[in-house]
């Protein structure tokens, strides 16, 4: 049986990791500060699945900076990979696929006019490599005001012909972000992902709204979200995330609870 | 010792190279005829399609390939693509053949759950004594994403299956050729265990 997904994201922009609340950005450290204060390390061995997301809002993104600085952390992550920001060509995707994704998040692009390289990205990486990530304030199919460019720019399109859009386009799963939740601890918008997901059959990642170890219950309750994220790095840190996972477990939901202990040869050597 | 990572323009290779580094043990990323031959062992990478059998063959890759599977007869570890090349053909492009290594052929999951399978997924009915799965016990998870499953002819090629709605081999072995369906190197504490053994019993840790 399928294990569900604890997703972790992670926040970078020019140099440094964040904290973002209803997009707004508060600058948590370096490469160096998350491996050294926060102990990514150890953390990462709880992750089922490493998203890391470039959400630079200034138009000129350094793609080479960005992946030496995010290098450190996926050398010790061994789980499926997203990397997104910034992607608006067949170039930049193929960078970040040779530099470690498994999987590209676009978001911006598929709403803007020039997004064929996307068709060509899906055609030789495959659907499921290709990840839409969309933005969103208010609630509901209808209602939901959708935005781009770091949440900069609202656009004219609602929520159903978004997701319309993103199929057409070979999208194999989403991203769902909801600004008004995003970081600010009132749980994910259940309500919202429950519509998205009856009038798709593309695989859901919640995003914006989990910070603690109930509202990712919460979120793995509704039984069709098969997977859960969290972008709270304070909250998770070093073995928080394993103590999250553990509590999630005993609630019956069936998490791989990861176990380097297990590795013999490691502690042996020592 | 020369460990090679054979690069055919296909998937995730710097995480293979980044898993073996956990051993510290460098790997070299080859994409020549004569850097295949030199191989002492070698790693089929791949997420993809059936289809680049084609360009393996016009880049004249296959007789190598025969050689170091039939006549020197180095340790060789297919995952994923890399490993369903190890068949005879694939319902996913009819008339090409693959290396026909391991007897079988590839078929497409014609079944009601969602395709490709895509997830952590456990590994079942494994082989008893066999020390590939050293510390490794039923039921552990490991990543999963395919459209296609290897339709071995030979049960005894078959090292472990793998259950989505039906039962297929997701490890496969014939003499010094060993196949996962899954990505150890996308499969946490598990995935470094089975390198780790796979390592061992070839003595290169």
């Amino acid at each position: 049986m399928i294990a569900p997904r604890m997703c972790f994201v992670l926040l970078y922009s020019e140099g440094v990791f964040n904290l973002s609340r209803n997009f707004k950005l508060q600058k948590v450290g370096n490469t160096k500060w998350v491996i050294d204060n926060y102990d990514f390390n150890e953390m990462s061995k709880s992750i089922d699945e490493l998203i890391i997301l470039n959400i630079n809002k200034n138009k000129n993104m350094n793609f080479e900076n960005f992946i030496n600085d995010i290098k450190p952390l996926i050398e010790k992550s061994f789980m499926p990979v997203g990397i997104g920001g910034g992607i608006n060509s067949f170039q930049t995707a193929k960078y970040y696929f040779d530099n470690g994704a498994d999987k590209i998040i676009i978001n911006s692009e598929f709403f803007k006019n020039n997004n064929k390289f996307i068709n060509k990205i899906v055609d030789k990486y495959g659907s499921q490599s290709v990840v839409a990530s969309i933005d969103y304030k208010n609630q509901g199919l209808v209602n939901a005001k959708l935005f781009i460019d770091s949440g900069k720019k609202e656009i004219d399109l609602n929520l159903k012909d978004a997701i319309k859009k993103v199929e057409l386009l070979g999208a194999g799963e989403l991203l769902l972000n909801s600004i008004d939740r995003d970081g600010v601890g009132y749980g994910y918008d259940i309500e919202t992902l429950q519509e998205v997901n009856n009038i798709t059959n593309l695989p859901i990642i919640p995003c914006g709204g989990a910070d603690n170890y109930l509202q990712l219950l919460e979120g793995i309750k509704t039984n069709f979200l098969h997977a859960v994220s969290t972008s709270h790095i304070f909250n998770f840190m070093g073995g928080g995330l394993k103590e999250t996972k553990e509590l999630l477990i005993k609630q019956g939901y069936n998490f791989v609870n990861w176990d380097y202990t297990n590795l013999k040869f490691i502690n042996e050597k020592k | 010792m020369k460990i090679n990572i054979l690069n055919y323009d296909c998937g995730n290779i710097w995480s293979i190279k980044n898993a073996f580094k956990f051993f510290n043990i460098e790997t070299n990323i080859i994409n020549t005829t004569e850097s295949i031959i030199e191989s002492d062992c070698l790693i089929l990478p791949g997420d993809g399609s059936f289809k680049i059998i084609n360009d393996i063959k016009k880049k004249k890759f296959d007789e190598p390939l025969n050689y170091l599977a039939y006549k020197k007869k180095i340790p060789i570890l297919g995952i994923c693509l890399g490993m369903q090349l190890f068949g005879s053909n694939s319902d996913e492009s009819i008339n090409d053949k693959g290396f026909s290594w391991v007897k079988g052929s590839l078929k497409k999951f014609n079944i009601k759950k969602k395709v490709p399978h895509i997830g952590f997924n456990n590994l079942i009915n494994l082989k008893k004594n066999e020390p590939i799965f050293e510390n490794i016990s039923n039921n552990s998870k490991f990543y999963f994403v395919h459209s296609y499953y290897f339709n071995a002819e030979n049960k005894e090629d078959v090292l472990a299956e793998t259950e989505y709605e039906i039962t297929f081999p997701s490890v496969i072995k014939r003499e010094n050729i060993i196949g996962t369906q899954f990505h150890p190197e996308k499969s946490q504490n598990h995935g470094i265990q089975f390198l780790y053994n796979f390592l061992k019993i070839n003595k290169i840790i």
